[in-house]
């Protein structure tokens, strides 16, 4: 059978799996799945999807051995989402395939996670070191006053976009040289 | 008693290597963003791949802690055979 059309028929039913526990407000550990002849579930799917029972049951299973899901029950009667099922399924709805840049200018390095991993606010902090060095850099530079002033007023406006705030967080106003 | 010391290596949902692609070195993702998966290509959820990591921490603290009590309770059962006042069952 066609690898890839496995890897993307795992990826459709993780999808409607996820969304459709987050349509009622559900978690991986409270919420379960019947793909049993008759069930909800299962006549969603089988109207979605139009798949032979063998091969949804297949497709159950692979996923059942990756850990994307968990079989509970010997007639698939309860099917719990797993983390890695629910992150599969979220870079499925949200990612994008980006091979196609691959080996242009990146490192290949592995992320690994000692204890507390650093997420968030601290990567607000380096992106802050970064504006402040280029405002020092433009006080710095050989251009005139209204030259200088011209280029921190782009700055300036560059943050202030709506888009902008919302990635780092409201950063225009606490930086001392724009004001 | 023994420290547990174990390294999570986040892992790409789609093809399970361990390696993305880096903008540049030490490189932090943030939370909300995307990782390229380094083999196959795909960007990857980064909170949903720290919650992942999470669990599988949580996996083996919970092994770990289940062994410690084994041995504990094998402990006491070993120091308490042989006196009348307290059985450990």
């Amino acid at each position: 059978m066609d690898a890839e059309k496995i890897q993307s028929d795992i990826d459709l039913l993780l999808t409607y799996i996820n969304d459709d526990m987050e349509n009622i407000g559900g978690t991986i550990k409270s919420v379960y799945f019947s793909f049993v002849v008759g069930k909800p579930d299962r006549i969603a799917v089988d109207e979605k999807f139009n798949w032979p029972e063998d091969y949804l049951f297949k497709i159950i299973n692979i996923c059942n051995s990756r850990s994307l899901l968990k079989n509970n029950s010997r007639d698939f009667s309860q099917i719990f989402l797993t983390e890695e099922g629910q992150s599969r399924a979220i870079s499925v709805k949200h990612g994008k395939n980006r091979s196609y840049e691959l080996g242009a200018s990146m490192q290949i390095a592995t992320l690994n996670v000692h204890g507390p991993a650093q997420v968030g606010n601290g990567n607000v902090q380096n992106i802050s070191n970064v504006f402040n060095q280029l405002l020092q850099k433009i006080d710095e530079s050989d251009a005139t006053d209204e030259e200088k002033k011209e280029a921190k007023s782009r700055l300036s406006k560059f943050l202030e976009h709506p888009l902008v705030g919302s990635i780092v967080g409201g950063l225009a106003g606490s930086l001392s040289g724009l004001a | 008693m023994e420290e547990l010391r174990e390294t999570i290596r986040l892992r790409c949902t789609f093809c399970r290597s361990n390696e993305f692609a880096l903008p540049h070195e030490d490189y932090s993702p943030s939370a909300g963003s995307f990782v390229v998966c380094a083999n196959c290509g795909k960007e990857n959820d980064v909170t949903s791949l720290l919650v992942v990591a999470k669990a599988t921490g949580l996996a083996i603290v919970e092994d770990h802690v289940e062994q410690l009590v084994d041995e504990m309770a094998k402990e006491l059962k070993r120091a308490f055979r042989n006196n009348k006042f307290i059985t450990i069952k």
